[in-house]
């Protein structure tokens, strides 16, 4: 199970509300930029304009009056009502004529120019931006004329605020918007997906429901709730055809069985000694046992079994069932040894994980050599956030190539070693099929030499 | 193969299997083996005649026509019948089994079974008495099991058993005289309910075998061939 934290920040859900955000961001950004441009290159332009018509004033002054004409039309404008305009005339060493800058600043350019730059005005604390044009007159005189630019910079400062307040507003609606709509979306994400589990779980009956607004989801679910029906339809099949089998081709082997049986103890009664039947019972008797073998890995395989799962220990079962074997193989001379403490619960099927962990240790009874060992242990482990318990049974036999392990859990499979002797083939089928149907992993291992069965199951906490 | 008939008065066994072939295997083999049996076909039969509590143990198939087997035997529960029922079937896996006995059955043998094991239950069932509070002591001959004390002599002498061989040796006790099967055993001392391939019970006798009558007379545990154990002083 992912970390809450991994969840919250990369699950699909934040990943749709922030790509929404982060887009919201960049086109709001692009657009306030863009107006601020515009607004301000439109504002500029007008103050250029200004500059360009108080130019051409004091040149008609200039022709006209000459320089004294220009002084005084310079003075005359200083102390004027419009404090926007900003003007100064120094001569040829730098000192000021007439004028309201402080100083002649060196950066500027005498070309003529629009030039902007940051100036101190006469008496200011603290310099303006100033739009302005500069000019060599003869004489060394030098004429600078612009207009102070705070107006530019007033209008620049509210767009920036008013923007920056719309920005944020729209992104708090944006993530609003974004925030709703993906729970809505993951709410019909988790309805399907709760649905599933339920299913897998082993409630067959289950259906994805329906919100009745036959958008994608809806069609979604009827789908699903179609694939259902099929399946559905496929297990109680399967069911009824395992049920059929029980009672229509177990009666003619009862029968059998039955005969046999009377025929024997006549037999008895009347002191005839009866091989042929006594055999034949032991043969009817194996033909069953394959055919329930068979009919338990089908239903197994099938996942019939699901609703009986049940939390057991299976530390306590295995030790159990070791206790039942240990004498047998004492006898065998193999030594039984268990590593099985500790509590290690887990979600069951009793009966089914009896046979396939009886089914492992008669294998290992069966081709244990004298002298050799055999061993059941339990390991608990945590793999990325999943907690398992693993049942290892571990022989010292002739063990399986490794090229036959897949095909040894088919059924009917037995090694050329095993040929001749009583197993039906199904024991390793069966331990698959019971595997499969408690999800958890089965692996065939070399023991070096021997084998090493490993069963993985999820453990279970409640 | 003879059960020890101790019986006064035959024990009346009511067979519930609508299979005519079974049904006649049944009734002539319990019949032979000393019961009182009578046969009903179908569901409504056995609870007509099963209802008025006359009988001392019913053989129930489960699939029957009309009304199946698990009906029958809620019905007579509810209708406080406390008989002690044998649920037949072909039904056998475990799911079904515990479907049997939750449903009020005492036991469930799952078709085809080995006559003798159906003997063998049926016995058992029939002797079984309410649990004896006071019983603390079990014994067959010079043989005693102290059962609070959880110590075992022979002939005065100590016997040291380990857990196992000592529930086997109690389940045998309280079957005294009686035959039981592996199957038997295994549901018994283990509460485990597989088809054990190899002989892997008849070692376990042996054994306790081995610590019990090894070196004293007579000899309690007996086999009997093709079917289990007997423990008892006559062979």
């Amino acid at each position: 199970m992912p970390s809450f934290a991994s969840r919250v920040f990369f699950g699909t859900r934040a990943r749709i509300v922030t790509l929404n955000l982060a887009l919201a961001l960049v086109v709001a950004t692009l657009l306030a930029w863009t107006i601020y441009l515009l607004t301000t290159r439109v504002v500029e332009g007008e103050v250029q304009n200004t500059v360009q018509a108080e130019l051409q004033g004091l040149a008609e002054q200039l022709q006209r009056d000459g320089y004294l004409g220009l002084v005084t039309a310079i003075r005359g404008r200083v102390a004027g009502a419009d404090t926007d305009a900003v003007y100064l005339m120094t001569d040829a060493f730098g000192e000021t004529i007439a004028g309201n800058l402080e100083a002649w600043p060196p950066t500027v350019r005498l070309d003529g120019s629009w030039q902007t730059l940051e100036l101190y005005r006469v008496n200011a604390r603290r310099p303006t931006l100033v739009g302005l044009r500069a000019f060599a007159l003869p004489g060394g005189i030098r004429l600078m004329v612009g207009r102070d630019m705070r107006a530019r910079a007033a209008l620049a400062q509210s767009i920036t605020r008013s923007l920056a307040l719309v920005a944020g507003v729209a992104a708090v609606l944006t993530f609003l918007a974004g925030f709703l709509l993906s729970r809505q979306l993951m709410r019909r994400i988790a309805t399907v997906t709760g649905t599933s589990e339920k299913i897998m779980a082993g409630d067959l009956a289950e259906r994805v429901p329906l919100s009745g607004s036959d958008d994608e989801f809806d069609r979604l679910a009827r789908s699903l709730n179609q694939m259902l029906d099929r399946i559905e339809t496929l297990m109680t099949g399967m069911r009824t055809v395992t049920d059929s089998i029980a009672h229509d081709l177990k009666r003619p082997l009862t029968r059998l069985k039955s005969g046999l049986e009377l025929s024997l103890r006549e037999a008895n009664r009347d002191g005839v000694a009866s091989e042929v039947v006594t055999q034949a019972l032991v043969d009817v008797d194996g033909v069953l046992k394959t055919l329930n073998a068979l009919m338990d890995i089908a239903r197994a395989e099938s996942g019939l079994g699901h609703e009986h799962l049940e939390r057991l220990d299976l530390g306590e079962l295995a030790l159990s069932l070791a206790d039942i074997y240990a004498p047998l193989l004492e006898h065998k001379g193999v030594e039984l040894t268990t590593s099985l403490e500790g509590s290690a619960y887990i979600r069951g099927h009793r009966e089914l994980l009896t046979q396939a962990i009886v089914n492992v240790l008669e294998n290992a009874a069966r081709f244990a050599p004298s002298g050799s060992k055999i061993a059941l242990s339990l390991a608990r482990a945590q793999i990325n956030g999943r907690s398992t318990v693993e049942l290892r049974i571990v022989d010292g036999g002739p063990g399986i190539p490794a090229g036959e392990r897949e095909r040894v859990l088919e059924r009917f499979v037995r090694l050329d070693g095993a040929r001749g002797g009583d197993g039906s083939g199904l024991g390793l089928s069966l331990v698959a099929a019971v595997a499969k149907l408690h999800g958890a992993e089965l692996r065939l291992e070399d023991n070096e030499p021997g084998l090493r069965v490993v069963l993985t199951f999820d453990r279970s906490e409640a | 193969m003879a059960l020890p008939q101790s019986v006064a008065v035959s024990k009346r066994l009511l067979i519930v299997e609508d299979d005519e072939a079974t049904a006649s295997y049944l009734c002539k083999g319990l019949s032979e083996e000393g019961y009182a049996v009578e046969r009903a076909r179908t569901g409504r039969e056995a609870l007509f005649l099963a209802t008025d509590g006359g009988f001392d143990l019913v053989v129930l198939d489960r699939m029957l026509p009309e009304l199946d087997g698990l009906s029958v035997l809620k019905a007579l529960r509810a209708a406080n019948v406390a008989t002690p029922v044998l649920i037949l079937s072909a039904l056998g896996t475990l799911d079904d089994r515990v479907i049997g006995l939750r449903a009020g059955g005492d036991d469930y043998l799952v078709k085809p079974f080995g006559f003798a094991e159906l003997v063998a239950r049926i016995d058992a069932l029939l002797r079984r008495q309410p649990a004896i509070e006071a019983e603390t002591t079990l014994g067959c001959a010079d043989l005693e099991m102290d059962l609070l004390a959880r110590k075992v002599a022979r002939a005065g002498r100590v016997i040291e058993l380990q857990p196992r061989e000592f529930k086997l040796l109690e389940y045998l006790l309280r079957h005294k005289d009686r035959i039981v099967t592996r199957t038997m055993l295994l549901d018994g001392v283990w509460q485990h309910r597989f088809d054990p391939g190899t002989n892997v019970i008849d070692v376990h006798v042996s054994r306790l075998r081995q610590k019990i009558d090894h070196g004293f007379e007579p000899p309690l545990i007996h086999t009997v061939r093709g079917v289990g154990y007997r423990l008892s002083t006559v062979p």
